[in-house]
């Protein structure tokens, strides 16, 4: 029963993951290939907050999202002005970057040791400890990603991400200000992935540098790809698929290195497949496809 | 002091100028970013470190050399030509090289494990003293084999009636092909010669610093900062790229915290981008023409 | 506002686009660009909107200089463009992208889109001028399918809302009718025409003499990045050396 609610609890946490990358990918057609770092500065914001300094929970969320949306700034500004493949590329640059610094930089990360100990969170008064617990606060933060997604993609904002995706010059020629909204769409997915991060941090109580790393963001990608882009179901369910599948493969009693390995080949190939068959993913809104 | 870093940055160059042409020539000729250049560096690698020890090293990188051609060009054909005809976003590409990728790294990690290894050379001696640097005989085949690969690369491209096609192509796609040059065989071509020189990259370092996994993103990395630090399009500013960017580094090790030596290399590209996009010698990237 | 250049050039990779041209545009009418292809009409156009940046020369609009604006920021100063090649956003519905092209529109901000105050009624209100354009060029019936489905000429006619509902007092037109049939080409024309009377400065690239001749009060010749001739289109249409240029 435990592990039915931690498996339910990590397809929260992803589809928050993934929900913030269809924002920036799906909706506005912005590969980033780091999620997984913006996730780990909220992760790693919080538990140093917490561990250290003793700051509550929600306080620490906040923390690690100014931190992740202040850091975004640093790759999309210079980016975002030019051509689509150097963004991808800074954002490509800007994880491994991040994953070196969290694995190297002892004094204050710890580096690969991780930090343990991180408090489980307490909002006003509710001490949240059982994994029933920490199941009702995921969904309350998926809830919330997935509001704010909805009512960004819903708004004039999102109709001007969605012209930005398929003819950014069409949008500009009818005076949008396009390097606005794509920093700002940026720096929204940067603030939900650090959110999923900081809770991330107390659930499991340790972090270390191997959950941030560029596969993790592949990972994220590819749930959003299967599941299919710019929906808000698509980001879901490509949530649910790619987080039990590695746990079926656990059942058949594979090795776990080799489930490991085959988990990310059944994903890469499932990638290449869609891409080549069905760019559209399981339930997406916009194809990539012209 | 100096002089030993600046030593060690021109070895490294070395390497990353390989890498960095490799890249250029891939990237200029179809204007896609992909990810497999980085599969032929870590397949190389292996191939290196399986045959190196048991037959020979020569033969080793030879086989590295053409198994990096045989897949970037097999990728080329099987995945993302289709794609590319169909006239979807160059994203689609992109996702599926990912995907690609993902799948022939962990072919490695299920064959060879994760953990990082090293390629028994010749046996060490003290090394020559070359210029009142020492230099290992592993330091100087390496080097020597790089350079010729740059010359016969230079050759190649602006004497072979295929070279000048290919650098046709680079220039403008759609005048090519109006005066008969086959686009899609000069990008496969492309394809091979990238993915040769991504491959003896891959080979000459597993001789210098062994061989990971997750090499491929490194290489990778290296070599696309390097290539827009030069400039892209330009196969010597390719190569001044390529050693700028190993002194750097080297200069990066003697003076900052072990957490921020990789963030040199997110720290050029985002330079560069902010400076100079066209990098020192290149023309300003831009698929969209009004 | 008057639009006006002085000795705008601009190469590309050594071919000269545009060499020195100088034009006082009136405040409103309907003037066409003519000349052969390579002649600078179109690069003319993307300077003038921002998309590409002249290597000498400026602009104004008004007493205000457009030189190195960025092209979102011209087009909210009230120049509006259509593209040679048409461009459109086809997967959203016609009533989205002539949405998309109103101005001002708080709900793009963060913050309003998150919190929504006003955003609903001034989506309506935008709703409302964007019907009544579709209206105007003749496409309500097709508001809610997707831009894509349109066929050519309703395409087109839906690149003219959109420059309309950017509310922009000039359009710089690229080939208006171009490739339409004549009944949707007759149609556009007469939309231009309308629009002239109402106060607007059209500015259109066409390689269709008789739409010229037809609608425009002012007729512009390029060649070779120059201006060869300007004046009024039965003058201008009967020079010899224009026809030349034409014939050539």
């Amino acid at each position: 029963m435990e592990y039915c609610l931690h498996i339910l609890i990590l397809i929260n946490v992803f589809a928050l993951l993934a929900i913030s990358l269809d924002i920036l990918s799906g909706h506005a057609g912005l590969l980033s290939l780091s999620q997984a770092a913006f996730y780990g500065l909220g992760a790693y914001t919080s538990a140093l907050l917490a561990v250290e300094a003793g700051v509550p929970f929600l306080m620490g969320v906040l923390a690690g999202v100014g931190v992740a949306v202040l850091i975004s700034f640093v790759v999309s500004l210079p980016s975002l002005r030019l051509y689509d493949d150097y963004f991808v590329l800074a954002t490509f640059g800007f994880q491994m970057i991040v994953f070196s610094v969290f694995n190297n930089w002892m004094e204050l990360t710890r580096g690969p040791l991780g930090i343990p100990g991180i408090p489980q969170p307490v909002i006003f008064g509710w001490h949240i400890t059982s994994h029933l617990d920490f199941l009702i606060l995921s969904i309350l933060f998926a809830c919330f990603a997935y509001f704010v997604v909805y009512r960004l993609t819903s708004s004039p904002f999102g109709r001007v991400l969605h012209a930005i995706r398929e003819d950014e010059v069409f949008a500009k020629a009818h005076g949008k200000n396009t390097h606005y909204s794509k920093v700002t769409a940026f720096a929204v997915s940067a603030a939900l992935a650090a959110s999923a991060g900081s809770f991330y941090s107390s659930y499991i109580t340790y972090i270390d540098p191997t959950s941030f790393t560029v596969m993790e963001s592949i990972l994220i990608i590819s749930m959003v790809i299967i599941g299919g882009a710019g929906s808000l179901w698509g980001p879901l369910i490509g949530a649910f698929v790619l987080v039990t599948l590695p746990e079926a493969l656990r059942f058949i009693g594979l090795p776990s290195s080799v489930a490991a390995n085959l988990r990310q080949i059944i994903y890469g190939s499932l990638l290449v497949i869609m891409m080549m068959f069905r760019p559209r993913g399981l339930m997406g809104k916009f194809g990539f496809n012209k | 002091m100096l002089n030993q870093l600046i030593a060690n940055g021109v070895f490294s160059g070395f390497l990353i100028a390989l890498l960095a042409v490799g890249f250029g020539i891939l990237y200029s000729a179809s204007r896609f970013f992909v990810f497999t250049f980085g599969a032929a560096y870590v397949w190389s690698a292996y191939t290196v470190l399986l045959l190196g020890e048991r037959i020979t090293i020569p033969l080793g990188i030879i086989v590295g050399m053409g198994i990096g051609s045989l897949l970037s060009i097999a990728l080329e054909i099987v995945v993302y030509q289709p794609i590319r005809r169909r006239g979807d976003y160059a994203l689609v590409v992109m996702l599926a090289s990912i995907g690609a990728y993902i799948v022939l790294q962990n072919i490695v990690s299920m064959a060879f494990g994760d953990a990082a290894r090293i390629v028994q050379t010749w046996p060490i001696h003290k090394g020559y003293l070359i210029f009142g640097d020492r230099l290992t005989g592993v330091q100087l085949v390496i080097m020597g084999t790089s350079t010729l690969a740059l010359v016969l690369a230079w050759l190649f491209l602006y004497w072979y009636p295929i070279g000048k096609n290919l650098r046709a192509v680079t220039n403008d796609a759609d005048l090519a092909c109006v005066v008969g040059v086959k686009v899609d065989r000069v990008i496969q071509i492309a394809a091979g010669l990238g993915g040769g020189m991504a491959g003896l990259a891959g080979a000459l370092t597993s001789l210098d610093t062994g061989v990971i996994p997750t090499m491929g993103f490194r290489g990778l990395l290296l070599g696309v900062v390097a290539c827009i630090l030069g400039g892209i399009g330009n196969l010597w500013g390719a190569v001044i790229g390529g050693f700028l960017l190993g002194i750097l580094q080297q200069v990066a090790v003697w003076s900052l915290p072990t957490q921020w030596q990789d963030a040199i290399v997110f720290l050029v590209l985002i330079v560069v981008l902010i400076v100079r996009p066209q990098g020192l010698f290149g023309k300003r990237l831009s698929r969209i023409t009004v | 506002m008057i639009l006006r250049c002085e000795n705008l050039s601009k190469s590309f990779d050594g071919t000269r686009a545009l060499a020195e041209v100088s034009v006082t545009f009136p405040e409103n009418g309907i003037i066409a660009v003519i000349g052969p292809n390579g002649a600078g009409k179109t690069t003319l156009i993307n300077v003038l909107t921002g998309f590409l940046r002249a290597e000498s020369g400026r602009f104004f609009l008004g007493e205000r200089e457009l030189t190195g604006v960025a092209p979102h920021r011209v087009a909210r100063l009230g120049i509006a463009r259509t593209f040679q090649d048409l461009r459109l956003i086809s997967q959203v519905s016609v009533l989205e992208n002539a949405m998309l092209a109103r101005p001002n529109q708080r709900g793009e901000q963060l913050l309003p889109a998150l919190l929504r105050f006003g955003v609903g009624k001034e989506e309506a209100s935008n709703r409302e001028a964007a019907s009544n354009l579709l209206d105007f060029v003749g496409l309500r019936g097709k508001a809610s399918e997707p831009a894509g489905e349109l066929s050519y000429g309703q395409q087109k006619l839906l690149t003219l809302a959109c420059c309309l509902a950017t509310e922009a007092k000039i359009l710089l037109l690229d080939e208006p009718v171009a490739g339409v049939h004549p009944e949707m080409a007759s149609k556009i024309l007469d939309l231009l025409s309308r629009l002239r009377d109402q106060g607007k400065l059209i500015v259109f690239i066409e390689h269709d003499i008789a739409a010229v001749r037809q609608i425009a009060d002012l007729v512009i010749v390029m060649d070779d990045g120059r201006i060869i001739a300007e004046g009024k289109p039965a003058e201008v249409l009967e020079r010899p050396e224009i026809i030349e240029a034409y014939v050539a």
